[in-house]
């Protein structure tokens, strides 16, 4: 296949990207969000209704630049989970302290633990899509063998998904090395990205084949 | 008075939409004992909106003293019932049975990895075969606790789990002390997954009078549901069929867990239990020998209501699959179970409101300015397309999950990329036929892939699946519909 100059840098560069994007996976793995990632979380039921975002302000204090994910438990908003993805003593001692101060409430150090919460395997957040991914690519290969059946259908087939899979590792990478948080719903927009995509080249495509019959 | 009629035409669309769209985003009010209540179903919604329950499992670490029947090689072969205990448990049968000294069964061999230490030995009393001894009997033996468990553990939850068409769930498991975490929908199969979760699985066939194991899951090949219907009631049954060995022991079984009716005209029956987690599903014994080595079992009372069937029939069909695949190696116990409110809704809905609405702005004041009154005309009909949408969200049961917004989102670009077509053709002179028609061909033959996409995914099993897939079709669906109304 031969490609023009431009082209040809643009290749140049998303291949570049792709491979900064490997390295940094492969030195700093994948930027899991905190909540499917190992964490540590305390959980204080302060038995009066809490304003989120209070509660936010005290572990910006406490937690300083560490990313903290505060979750409401229960259904009468008097009670938070938060998690951080260490939590040491002395955080502990004065968040209590503040959450003291600031509710009224008679917390003890000694009576609040920090609890560990493993992973969420992304292995097991992306199964359930494996097989439909898998069903859909066959049948619409099968769709694009139909309609370019007196083309040379292995070659544009072929061109289709290769710059499909380019875009789609060259926004993997740009997602690991901006180290976003990665969240399931990135990998289903990435999905919509290459649905996109794909209609795009199958109808350039058709209409180059319809300009050459012309 | 065609001129007329097109008016009519374009009023009667306008109201429509003001309507679906009042109802659809407003709600459908009706005052019912004085109290105006919302009737439209409302959204079914994923954990990620609508909240999940966290629930934690830790490893059993309770330990009971226990006096046990073991074989000549110390494995564990049942725990002895107590005299009272059975006298009080027999009088809970039809027949009552004294059995005081019973005769066990033919040797059985049963293994059970939760007998542990033997901490005192009394050799002395001896029960058919077996000596009985007293042990501590371990939830979990320490043998067992290790990673390649817990990894077999969490597999088999995630099956079971998935057994019930229940893929929207997060399971998080620690490698070092093997607590499991795992966050479930809060709704109505919770608590089948709950009990899906906690059972071990094991399966005993026990001597009711003794307590000694006759038969166990080694002995088990398959496990399936019957039903049978006799005076218009339906009864489920548990069908179990057993390897070669198991099925002489059920022979062997069938003969000797019988009634017989004594010298002095009394009855003596010796009954079995079967039992799954310790918990017996039925007691019984039997009226004729079982030569095939295939057990019935009753599971629940006769009905005629086919609801009560209908549960008794997934309860049967639950204890099946989990006696059809592995047992859990290891006992868990549930140590907290907490309701986790999602913080999309609270957070960010409002913000997400407000940028929806501005981008919908944007897109209505581009079609005005391109195609004038026309463009007005479009985009009444696109707004009336998503309060439509909406509406076939709501009664069709799909699952509103973060991907299936995503889903909705790309539904509605689709649809108002077709609007766009349709006024260019419009602008370009074409009839209003000619244009939708050629509209209609360019984009269904562009979205054959989206249509492909769409419908294996509405097949799947998975919900969260499934919800993207039918969000998508029936998004492409109304997309058809809409533009044959509009073209008729």
């Amino acid at each position: 296949m031969k490609l023009s100059g431009n082209k040809k840098i643009v290749l140049l560069g998303v291949i570049l990207l792709i491979i900064a994007g490997i390295v940094v996976v492969a030195l700093k793995g994948i930027n899991v969000s905190l909540v499917f990632q190992q964490h540590e979380s305390i959980s204080l039921l302060i038995g009066k209704q809490i304003n989120i975002n209070e509660i936010q302000e005290i572990c910006n204090e406490v937690f300083k630049n560490k990313k903290v994910v505060l979750k409401k438990v229960e259904l009468f908003d008097d009670s938070v989970s938060i998690i951080a993805q260490s939590i040491t003593d002395e955080e502990k001692s004065n968040l209590i302290q503040k959450v003291n101060e600031k509710y009224s409430t008679e917390f003890k150090v000694e009576d609040i633990t920090i609890e560990k919460v493993s992973n969420v395997r992304v292995r097991d957040m992306v199964r359930p899509y494996i097989l439909p991914i898998i069903i859909s690519t066959v049948l619409i290969i099968i769709y694009m063998v139909i309609i370019f059946k007196n083309q040379k259908f292995v070659k544009i087939i072929g061109k289709i998904f290769g710059i499909i899979l380019l875009t789609e590792l060259a926004l993997a990478s740009i997602i690991a090395i901006s180290r976003i948080p990665l969240l399931p719903i990135m990998v289903n927009l990435m999905f919509v990205i290459a649905i996109i995509e794909l209609i795009f080249l199958i109808n350039k495509e058709t209409m180059i084949i319809n300009s050459e019959k012309k | 008075m065609e001129k007329c009629l097109k008016s009519i035409k374009v009023i009667c669309v306008i109201l429509i939409v003001i309507l679906s769209s009042v109802v659809a985003f407003g709600g459908l009010y009706f005052k019912d004992k004085g109290i105006w209540n919302n009737v439209l179903k409302d959204f079914k919604l994923g954990m990620e909106l609508k909240g999940h329950r966290e629930l934690h499992y830790v490893l059993d670490d309770s330990e009971e003293e226990k006096e046990v029947y073991v074989d000549s090689d110390g494995n564990y072969k049942g725990e002895v019932i107590k005299e009272d205990e059975n006298e009080a448990s027999t009088s809970e049968t039809t027949d009552e049975a004294e059995t005081s000294n019973p005769e066990t069964t033919d040797q059985v061999e049963t293994s059970n990895p939760e007998t542990t230490d033997q901490t005192e030995t009394n050799k002395n009393e001896e029960n058919g075969e077996y000596k009985t001894e007293t042990r501590t009997i371990k939830a979990n033996e320490d043998a067992n606790i290790n990673i390649s468990n817990f990894e077999k553990c969490k597999k088999s939850i995630q099956k079971r789990l998935e057994s019930i068409n229940l893929y929207e769930y997060n399971i998080r498991q620690d490698t070092v002390t093997g607590e499991i975490v795992i966050e479930l929908p809060d709704d109505e199969n919770l608590e089948i997954a709950e009990s899906l979760i906690a059972t071990i699985g094991k399966f005993e066939i026990i001597d009711s009078q003794t307590g000694v194991i006759l038969l166990d899951n080694s002995y088990l090949t398959k496990a399936t549901i019957l039903t049978s219907t006799e005076n218009n009631q339906y009864q489920s049954y548990m069908q179990l069929e057993f390897t070669d060995e198991g099925k002489e022991i059920i022979k062997k079984i069938s003969k000797e867990y019988v009634e017989t009716t004594l010298d002095d005209g009394t009855t003596d029956t010796k009954t079995i239990s079967i039992e799954i987690d310790g918990q017996a599903i039925s007691r019984t014994y039997f009226s004729e020998e079982l030569t095939q080595g295939i057990l019935q079992i009753p599971i629940g009372q006769a009905t005629t209501d086919p609801e009560e069937y209908t549960k008794n029939a997934e309860e049967v069909s639950r204890i099946a699959y989990l006696l059809n695949n592995e047992k859990l190696p290891l006992t868990y116990k549930l140590s907290s179970d907490n309701f986790i409110k999602s913080p999309l809704i609270e957070q960010y809905m409002l913000i997400v409101l407000i940028v929806s609405l501005v981008v919908v702005c944007i897109a209505i004041i581009y079609l005005i300015i391109k195609y004038k009154l026309k463009g007005l005309y479009a985009s009444i009909i696109n707004i009336g397309y998503i309060a439509l949408l909406t509406l076939i969200i709501r009664y069709t049961n799909v699952l509103v999950t973060l991907n299936s917004l995503i889903a909705f989102v790309f539904a509605i670009a689709i649809n108002y990329i077709f609007t766009i077509k349709v006024l260019k053709n419009l602008k370009n002179n074409n009839s209003k036929r000619t244009a939708l028609l050629n509209a209609m061909k360019e984009l269904y033959l562009s979205i054959i892939p989206v249509c492909i996409i769409a419908i294996v995914f509405t097949l799947m099993p998975a919900t969260v699946i499934s919800s993207i897939g039918m969000t998508l079709f029936w998004g492409l669906i109304l997309q058809a519909v809409l533009s044959l109304i509009v073209l008729i």
